[in-house]
């Protein structure tokens, strides 16, 4: 038994929804890049293509682009009128709050946690562009300084909200890649692909979003989700079925996704999260060379750094259809310069 | 008296071209609600060629879908560019030529010892073959340039030396009024009236204005200046025969058909003035609209300048073209982080 598309989109009209990016986003072949790994005998797959979800438009784009829609307009039917959400400098995250936030017209705090002496460039940058009040905290003092932003907003008569507390949160990226999986479909279809079709992204909710929209569709999507930073792959498993089975409740779909579902790869995470090594450099210059495109260092630079690794170890199914998902994290490469000077 | 253009006959004029696809079109025409309420004056909306999605986006890329393979056509084997060390053109070029497979070579002028930020760390990473000038070189950049393609010559390859040649220069108009067609139709899915439409003064807009005379449209154009270096007669208005007749066209642009705005430069290109520092932090608190240091930001603080001091009138529908320049925000990281004033809507 598989669910409709139908059924899909009429779940998806029923949330309330604020308009903030441009959808769809395409899907464009990697012929070039492809190419350049024949070049460099690798057995490549059947195809590569990339979904562009860094052209969501919306301050630089990026796949939470589509997750921000349905966050806000909740913000907004709550009633709140300041958002205040614990962020690490690297987030993208971030500014995706600050400019639905503007869009919307919430007055945005954002506290910005490690690397508190690092210069205010990439999305911070574009934060306070924006308009955000900025408080830099070390780590373990985050949570304090959001709740004391908390207390006095409120005793200042506004009505605050702290991002992080709303357990929307945690379910949000899968569903607006549920979406992401509609679109998916009919643009898999109009390229003509047909056989095995294998995303490739990150340990995150967009992939794991896709994922789960494909299991109940009954379509043979599978899917590869590179670790960004150190974590125990068993609780990113164990997270993404908990957050699975919500969105099946809320959804009414049938099945929730299990360990199998998700193939997780530790070996091209990097020393630490906002730290690219060598292999993801000569990624991001690779695809920049071959394709004219641009990817970041702290995650779709990680994730492409793990197909070239895979491909190259010959780990990859030749008879898939590889389907990378640019999720977006542009602004963030600028804070990365210094990695790029020879 | 002129007959006009249909759109369906100006786009067969265009499609005569070899053409190949790059850019992501078309760009949204998006409103700016928040911006539009702030200034209280006529409704704005912008035109997204920052979502152009080659490299950071940006307006250029709808010339390359000509350009390259114009270059390729000719049997060219290598580009050569000679552009400033913060140039647009310089990255976005760098992409559209990796697109093809062509070898790009980059002479970038005062980039000597720079910080490798911005546009010239997208450069690096796309892999154009940098020659990093000094401000001496600088002073003869198209002589270093026409030795290096004399070289490459004396090699065998067959170089495409961009300064060189008159296609580059009028390609861009070419994609623009590909462009205009592209807003006349946006423009009346949204019915928008009295259209009056302020980006940079540059060649863009005068291809668009030849969109608008050819098919008979009443579109006003406002250009604004963020160069002292870049003569209008000599540059931006230079070219009008050449675009009639490689179009083949019944009319062209003329000087008078975009009023020209030179009070915005501030100090010199490149320098970001107190008024574009206000005006990059109004539009990205409005609408979250990011504009750039050199090219936008001047564009923006225009129109800002210009509805408060009734530049336009109120039932005019006034578009912004974001023609994109993205990477710059952040070699001005630092001047943009200092700014401390304050953008809440005046009242």
């Amino acid at each position: 038994m598989t669910i409709s598309k139908e059924h899909f989109r009429s779940e998806l009209e029923k949330l309330p929804r604020f308009k903030l990016s441009q959808l769809n986003t395409p899907v464009e072949p990697l012929d070039r890049l492809q190419q350049a790994l024949v070049d460099q005998g690798v057995d490549v797959p059947n195809r590569m293509l990339v979904k562009r979800d860094d052209v969501t438009g919306l301050a630089f784009g990026g796949n939470k682009g589509r997750h921000f829609e349905f966050e806000i307009a909740r913000i907004l039917d709550g009633g709140f009128d300041t958002v205040i959400s614990i962020n690490h400098y690297h987030s993208n995250q971030a500014r995706f709050i600050a400019a639905g936030c503007v869009k919307a017209g919430l007055k945005y705090h954002i506290v910005s946690t490690d690397m508190v002496t690092a210069p205010i460039i990439g999305n911070l940058l574009l934060c306070k562009l924006m308009g955000a009040v900025i408080h830099r905290s070390p780590n373990e003092y985050g949570r304090q300084v959001a709740d004391k932003i908390f207390r006095e907003e409120t005793a200042a008569g506004r009505k605050p909200y702290i991002l992080p507390d709303d357990p929307f949160v945690d379910v949000m990226g899968m569903i607006g890649f549920i979406e992401a999986g509609l679109e998916l479909e009919e643009q898999l279809i109009d390229l003509q692909i047909d056989g095995a079709v294998r995303f490739w992204g990150l340990t995150g909710r967009s992939i794991a979003g896709l994922r789960l929209y494909a299991k109940n569709r009954g379509l043979d999507w599978r899917a590869t989700a590179c670790q960004y930073s150190p974590g125990i792959i068993e609780d990113f498993h164990n997270a993404t079925a908990d957050r699975s089975k919500q969105v099946v409740e809320m959804f009414d779909l049938e099945q929730p996704l299990d360990i199998d579902d998700l193939q997780v790869l530790e070996d091209y995470r990097g020393p630490a999260y906002g730290e690219p090594d060598d292999r993801v450099i000569e990624a991001i210059q690779m695809v920049g060379k071959a394709e004219g495109l641009i990817l970041d260092p702290n995650y779709t630079g990680k994730a492409m750094s793990g197909l070239i690794g895979e491909l190259r170890a010959g780990r990859v199914d030749a008879d898939e259809t590889i389907v990378f998902i640019h999720s977006g994290g542009l602004p963030q490469l600028f804070a990365h310069a210094d990695k790029f000077t020879d | 008296m002129t007959q006009h253009l249909t759109s369906g006959e100006l786009q067969s004029k265009i499609d005569k071209l070899p053409r190949m696809k790059i850019a992501h079109l078309p760009t949204p025409l998006e409103e700016m609600p928040r911006l539009t309420e702030r200034l209280g004056g006529p409704k704005i909306w912008i035109k997204r060629e920052d979502m152009t999605g080659l490299a950071y986006g940006g307006n250029k890329a709808r010339h390359y879908e000509f350009e390259m393979p114009h270059v390729a056509d000719l049997g060219y084997d290598v580009m050569i560019n000679v552009m400033d060390y913060h140039s647009n053109n310089a990255r976005m070029t760098a992409a559209a030529a990796n697109k093809i497979g062509m070898r790009y070579i980059l002479v970038l002028k005062n980039a000597a010892n720079r910080n490798v930020q911005g546009n010239l760390l997208i450069d690096k990473i796309l892999g154009a073959e940098l020659h990093l000038l000094d401000e001496y070189q600088s002073g003869d950049a198209e002589g270093y340039a026409t030795r290096l393609k004399e070289e490459l010559e004396a090699e065998g390859h067959k170089p495409y030396l961009i300064q060189d040649h008159l296609f580059p220069r009028i390609v861009g108009m070419v994609g623009f009024v590909q462009a205009g067609i592209e807003i006349l139709e946006q423009i009346n899915e949204n019915d928008l009236k009295n259209v009056h439409i302020i980006g940079v003064a540059g060649r863009s807009l005068c291809g668009l204005i030849v969109a608008a005379k050819s098919m008979g449209l009443d579109w006003k154009f406002t250009g604004v200046t963020v160069n002292y270096d870049v003569p209008l007669d000599g540059y931006i208005f230079q070219h009008s025969e050449d675009l009639k007749k490689a179009l083949d066209m019944p009319v062209t642009f003329e000087k008078s058909d975009m009023r020209v705005l030179d009070q915005y430069v501030g100090e010199g290109y490149g320098v970001l003035s107190a008024q574009v520092n206000e005006a990059i932090h109004i539009a990205a608190q409005t609408d979250a609209i990011i504009c750039d240091p050199n090219y936008t930001g001047t564009a923006m603080a225009a129109l800002i300048d210009q509805v408060e001091e009734g530049g336009f009138s109120d039932d005019e529908t006034v578009i912004f073209l974001h023609t994109g320049g993205l990477p710059a925000v952040f070699t001005f990281a630092d001047q943009l982080a200092a700014f401390k004033g304050s953008v809440q809507a005046r009242t």
